[in-house]
């Protein structure tokens, strides 16, 4: 198709794909602009107007502020909204600002949260085994995706530890491994991941290789690749319409706009 | 594509790029993936020229552009660390190979725009009015002067001027007061309205598509045109009907002026 068509979420294209964001933020953070969408309101209202059927949402204040303070406003303002799926920031607990690892999940769990995000260098902390491996084991033994988060501003950057994202991924296979904001600089490193684990995933809000969602899926499979946007910092419709744009076939097409993350979330291990 | 769309692309290369994989590295790989995006044309200048050897890149992009004449237009580059060769090979290319436009990398060169050596392109695109897309254009007070001293050249600022949306646009009065002055779209990174807000300031028409293709994909380059919430009409001018002016095409398909 040609993205000129692909103008609102009332096309039926955008709505048949049942788009659901893997990246979403929910608050203010730090460099918000005025007029983004930072309210449960404000971000339905975007999601409605891109045709944007669910988000999986952390909140701003769970990364830029504190995770518990930011876990439990999240669940205050999606609470009753059916169509916003939380995600709670998490660290490992060894300072005693987390609960410790069966706590901490098993909250999660019991407050109906089915995926974590993690921010290695804004929460400076370290992902090696002797530093996150007790929380990782809890993730592990629930199959609790875990969005990595290293804030990529621009995809010349280095700042993903693929080296952890391997052994992690390695030493616990159970555990969805999901990588924010892959950009085009990162192919080199993520093909001989991909080829080695299946349980790694990208999510394509910033990865726009020409070809590239085409090239993955085909020599790893579309599984391996989840919507997701950026919202409010980024705009949603350039990843939407090189979604549409894409070369793959329609039901890759589906798995990765949305069936692949429901996939995850309903394969949670209560 | 609706007919009444043009979608011509300001800022695109041709070839492979040492930093990635580039997939489509072929004209006709591009032509397939600007087919699905809707862009009917490209402006383009080789890796290879803006990286270690501009003549080879030159000459393959006037190969594709002899090949595909109506999907791409040649962008000339020369290196600046190689003064001496600079007129000799611009007459090579605007009078041999077809190039249109002059593209130039002063950041992958590793020499200022403001440096003297830039002197002699600014005097050959000035005598024959071509267009001139730069990575970067170095200060707004050069960018001012230079677009002063020569009316005769559009000089298109590439990469929305490295600015994020937040704070003070930089260029903003420059591109404002010059009528030869132009911003170009293609960045990696589209944040949050930051399009409408360029807009805002310096008015849809100095604003132009471009996409880096093939290093960024062109529909999601597309989409922060298609999906941003300017009037239908000031999406076809950035789309497309900017840059067929600065080219001197008529917004008509099939009617070069």
């Amino acid at each position: 198709m040609s993205a000129w068509t692909a103008l609102a979420g009332n096309d039926p294209e955008i709505r048949n794909l049942m788009l659901f964001d893997g990246n979403c933020q929910l608050g203010l953070s730090d460099f918000t602009v005025s007029g983004a969408p930072t309210s449960v309101a404000q971000l339905t209202a975007e999601m409605d107007h891109r045709g944007i059927a669910e988000a999986l949402v952390y909140h701003a204040s769970a990364a830029g502020y504190n995770p518990g303070v930011g876990n439990a406003t999240l669940a205050a303002e999606i609470s009753g909204i059916p169509r916003l799926h939380g995600c709670w920031v998490v660290f490992p607990h060894h300072t005693g600002e987390m609960p410790a690892p069966d706590l901490l999940v098993e909250g999660a769990l019991a407050a109906g949260i089915r995926a974590v995000r993690m921010f290695p260098v804004r929460h400076r902390f370290l992902l090696a085994d002797w530093s996150a491996n007790e929380l990782l084991e809890k993730l592990n033994e629930h199959r609790l995706p875990l969005f990595l988060d290293y804030e990529r501003t621009h995809w010349s950057e280095n700042v993903v530890d693929y080296d952890s994202v391997f052994r992690i991924c390695k030493d616990f296979p159970a555990l969805p491994l999901i990588l924010i904001r892959e950009g085009i600089g990162s192919t080199r490193y993520l093909y001989p991941l991909l080829e080695k684990l299946g349980n790694l995933h990208i999510e394509i809000s910033y990865y726009q290789p020409p070809g590239g969602l085409e090239d993955i899926s085909n020599k790893f499979g579309a599984k391996h690749l989840l919507f997701g946007t950026g919202l409010p910092t980024y705009e949603a419709g350039p990843v939407i319409s090189m979604l549409l744009c894409s070369d793959i076939s329609s039901e890759e097409k589906r798995l990765v706009a949305g069936d692949n993350l429901r996939s995850l979330l309903s394969a949670v291990r209560l | 594509m609706p007919s009444a769309t043009r979608i011509i692309d300001c800022h695109g290369h041709f070839g492979y790029y040492n930093g990635t994989k580039i997939i489509p590295a072929d004209a006709e790989s591009m032509i397939r993936v600007m087919d699905k995006a809707g862009v009917e044309k490209i402006c383009m200048s080789a890796f290879l020229s803006i990286g270690p050897d501009c003549k080879v890149g030159n000459d393959m992009v006037a190969e594709a552009v002899k090949k595909y004449p109506n999907r791409f237009v040649g962008y000339a580059v020369v290196n600046p660390n190689r003064p001496q060769e600079i007129e000799g090979e611009l007459r090579r290319c605007f009078e041999d190979l077809g190039m249109r436009a002059i593209k130039l990398h002063p950041a992958s060169h590793r020499v200022s725009i403001e440096s003297s050596a830039f002197k002699k392109v600014f005097e050959f695109a000035a005598n024959k009015r071509l267009p001139i897309l730069s990575h970067e254009w170095g200060s707004p007070k050069f960018l001012d002067q230079v677009s002063s001293n020569y009316p005769e050249i559009s000089f298109i600022m590439a990469h929305m001027g490295f600015w994020d949306g937040r704070g003070d646009f930089a260029y903003a009065a420059v591109v404002a007061s010059h009528e030869n002055v132009y911003v170009d779209l293609a960045y990696s990174n589209v944040f949050y309205e930051a399009l409408e807000r360029l807009v805002a300031i310096v008015g849809p028409t100095k604003v132009v598509f471009g996409s880096d293709f093939p290093l960024h994909d062109p529909g999601y380059q597309v989409g922060r045109v298609t999906f941003s919430k300017l009037p239908a009409e000031e999406q076809q001018m950035i789309l497309g009907l900017n840059m067929l002016r600065i080219l001197g095409e008529s917004p008509q398909r099939g009617n070069r002026r």
